[in-house]
């Protein structure tokens, strides 16, 4: 009788998405910053995203076309690999004519080196390996019928356009038609347009869709690791391993000192995830998210998260931090629901003893 | 010698790789260490994993199934595989490999073999070749490349036909159970009928087999002390022998096993009896093949069933309170755009939910499907007459009566009518 088994054990983890901060860089350092991405991509996942979070486009676009062209070369060698390439920059024009100088002068220039894996896609009868999805932060003077014509112009080629919106912009998630245009929407908690700070909120906004996913597929949802990440800031050359590390300062390496991808991944599996909050990170973004102008269906679905946070911190001995979520939770969830995280508020009160 | 078996779907979590686990026992009990690799979207695999697990487990011969969709990714691996270590073989098997044209074998540059008959017995045979250190030699059930590319056709390998001869994948373990929240069951193989647009019944030679109700019991016995009660058994038609349906459905509730399941089944092949045996016994889901909903789409597939009588099973389920699923087609020879509507009222007017697998799809021509040899009989017109031998027609093509833009708008106005977004489960 020979052995069998499964190989899941065998295999490390892969990385499903690099967030790097772009910024001005001299060509030395976009060298290296080039060399290390080409490296990490036979880390990264079979399926995996990649976002260049830049300032604005035009001072980035030396950047995004590198990096992009990074993406292809291995694409083209490894037919097994998909890759979501989203570059979120602002976009400050606010007219039909400046919009539509952007989209001939950037976008037609970087979809034009795709055309290949559209064709490969067709011909397998396969969405496209390589997919590019701009996330375009709006000017605050724009007005939604412009943003309408780019959105539906990126869409003809084949680009799935998202959005970025801060606050001072939240009045577009009034227009339906531009809502229904948009793959998907980004929100920034303040008016902040930082790359960093949009970076976070990016990396936010996903960790709470894979702690809602996570919350309805799984019978009992312990919060883990998100999903393994690396966050590189182009600026100065730190890799971090997630949001709460980048949060914190305490990088993994310095990407511009240390010329070893292999070296970067070995720190990254011995120490980079293992010190880390996860509970406390995953706790914390969903409050963040409590006066977004998102349906209430989803603010709902946030409650039930925190209610759920809640109880687990409960669980944990810390019915401090359990209040404040089941808090949280009551101000989100419906009526229907208030009953049991009531009873469950009432029980934290006493075990604090503030009852 | 090991063998690594590999099933690719990265659009979708993986299942359970029922196909594969029978391979792997079947080759397990014959000596051979075996490793089943299932990768779907939630799996983290990277190139430099899957390195890893080469250099580690070593196999000298990888099997990866092939499906049309999933073809890219099958030739990415197998190019992997070769960058590692060239001496590894790799064969491919599934619903696109077993009637894929010489040509399209062809051009697959580091495919060694494709399986054209039953799984377990070719690649075992496959394998002892390996192991005697004569690859190409005494072969039987494959088509294989010698060094020059040329392509060879081995005479047919018969499986058998008493489905217990082979060993279980559940009963060997050959599975990881960890994150198994639903077991894949195949109590049975093939179809007897002539759906001129499936696969299935020229896979089988038009021949269904069947596992003893014990051998069914106890894999499900085996199953639930993993701590797994979702079943979702795979063969086409379950109830075709109804008297073996019931005694399994006895079976499971004699032996108070707690289930809960998904079963397909023709509309003609259930009974009111059946029905509330099912709904005991734990039957959640049942889906049937409708395909379409025009009778005279529908008396020229080849699949003689009645649209009544579709009728009366979805009623008989939904008597129990069976959530009922039906698969449907659109694009099918001889439809017209209202045939397709139809098809879509009828779903609707039966108050069946319009999600999951009830999300309709356009026809696909798969290689071994009736259509394939002959889609000019019924003036089908391919779309896409460049795209590799490996590739089939698909779902690249207009029929006489539906052109590109008719598909297009049957199709949303399925979606339009989803209450899930169109994804469907079983493609």
């Amino acid at each position: 009788m020979g052995e069998s088994g499964s190989c899941r054990e065998m295999i490390k983890t892969a990385i499903h998405k690099i967030y790097v901060i772009l910024s001005k860089q001299d060509k030395g350092d976009l060298e290296q910053l080039s060399r290390t991405l080409s490296g990490l991509f036979s880390y990264m996942n079979m399926t995996s995203n990649l976002y260049l979070v830049a300032g604005n486009l035009p001072e980035s676009m030396p950047q995004v076309e590198r990096i992009q062209k990074d993406v292809i070369k291995f694409l083209r060698m490894n037919l097994f690999a998909r890759l979501y390439l989203h570059f979120v920059h602002s976009v400050p024009q606010t007219t039909i004519k400046g919009i539509d100088y952007y989209f001939q002068y950037y976008y037609q220039c970087l979809k034009r080196e795709t055309r290949e894996f559209d064709q490969e896609g067709y011909i397998h009868q396969e969405v496209p390996r390589f997919m590019l999805l701009p996330v375009i932060v709006p000017d605050k003077r724009v007005k939604p019928a412009s943003l309408i014509t780019l959105l539906d112009t990126l869409k003809g080629v084949f680009m799935l356009p998202c959005l970025y919106l801060d606050r001072s912009v939240f009045f577009l998630t009034q227009d339906e038609d531009l809502m229904a245009r948009t793959e998907k929407v980004y929100y920034g908690d303040d008016n902040s347009r930082e790359p960093a700070e949009i970076a976070c909120n990016m990396f936010n906004g996903d960790l709470l869709d894979d702690s809602l996913a996570m919350l309805t597929s799984e019978d009992r949802f312990i919060p883990g690791p998100c999903q393994a990440s690396l966050i590189i800031s182009a600026q100065d050359g730190k890799a971090y391993t997630c949001l709460d590390a980048f949060r914190k300062n305490e990088s993994l390496t310095d990407i511009y000192k240390s010329n070893s991808v292999d070296a970067l991944m070995t720190l990254y599996y011995e120490h980079g995830r293992s010190k880390r909050d996860c509970l406390g990170c995953r706790a914390r973004i969903p409050e963040s998210f409590a006066d977004l102008p998102i349906s209430q269906g989803r603010k709902q679905r946030i409650g039930a998260l925190l209610c759920h946070f809640g109880t687990l911190y409960h669980d944990a001995g810390d019915d401090i931090q359990a209040v404040g979520k089941y808090e949280q939770s009551l101000k989100l969830s419906s009526v229907q629901e208030a009953g049991h995280i009531n009873f469950r508020l009432g029980l934290g009160y006493t075990n604090i003893g503030t009852l | 010698m090991n063998v690594l078996l590999i099933e690719i779907n990265p659009f979708a979590s993986a299942t359970t790789p029922i196909s594969l686990g029978y391979i792997a026992a079947y080759l397990k009990s014959n000596g051979f260490g075996v490793k089943i690799l299932a990768v779907g979207e939630d799996m983290s695999l990277s190139c430099s994993g899957f390195h890893e697990l080469i250099n580690s487990f070593k196999p000298a011969l990888v099997g990866l199934t092939a499906y049309q969709r999933t073809m890219l990714y099958v030739r990415g691996f197998a190019r992997l595989i070769k960058s590692i270590d060239n001496n590894i073989k790799i064969i491919i098997g599934g619903p696109q490999a077993t009637f894929m044209p010489s040509s399209g074998f062809a051009e697959l540059a580091d495919i060694d073999y494709i399986c054209r008959s039953s799984g377990e017995v070719t690649v075992l045979c496959v394998a002892q070749a390996i192991k005697n250190g004569a690859p190409f030699s005494n072969l039987s059930g494959v088509s294989y490349k010698d060094s020059d590319g040329a392509v060879y056709d081995t005479p047919e390998l018969e499986g058998f036909t008493d489905l217990d001869q082979y060993p279980s994948a559940y009963l060997n373990d050959v599975f990881d159970y960890s994150r198994m929240r639903e077991a894949i069951m195949l109590t049975s193989r093939g179809c007897p009928h002539h759906c001129l647009y499936c696969y299935t019944p020229l896979a089988f030679n038009h021949k269904i087999t069947f596992h003893s109700v014990d051998r069914v019991i106890d894999e499900i016995k085996w199953i639930r002390g993993k701590g797994v009660r979702r079943l979702w058994f795979a063969d086409p038609n379950i109830s075709f022998k109804p008297e073996r349906m019931i005694e399994l459905l006895d079976r499971i509730l004699s032996e108070n096993l707690e289930l809960e399941m998904w079963m397909q089944t023709r509309a003609d092949l259930v009974t009111k009896e059946l029905m509330k045996k099912m709904k005991q016994a734990g039957v959640s889901v049942i889906a049937y093949g409708l395909e379409s909903a025009s009778e005279q789409v529908l008396t020229r597939l080849g699949k003689h069933l009645a649209i009544e009588k579709v009728v009366q099973a979805i009623k008989m389920a939904q008597q129990q309170e069976i959530e009922v699923e039906l698969f449907t087609i659109f694009g099918l020879p001889y439809e017209t755009f209202d045939d397709a509507v139809k098809t879509l009222e009828f779903v609707k007017k039966n108050k069946v939910k319009i999600m999951g697998n009830t999300n309709s799809q356009q026809m696909q021509i798969y290689f071994g499907t009736h259509l394939t040899g002959h889609y000019k009989d019924y003036n089908i017109r391919p779309l896409n007459t460049d795209r590799p031998a490996y590739i089939s027609i698909g779902s690249q093509y207009e029929t006489e009566y539906m052109r590109t833009s008719e598909l297009h708008k049957i199709q949303n106005m399925w979606r339009a009518h989803s209450l899930d977004g169109g994804k469907r489960i079983v493609s």
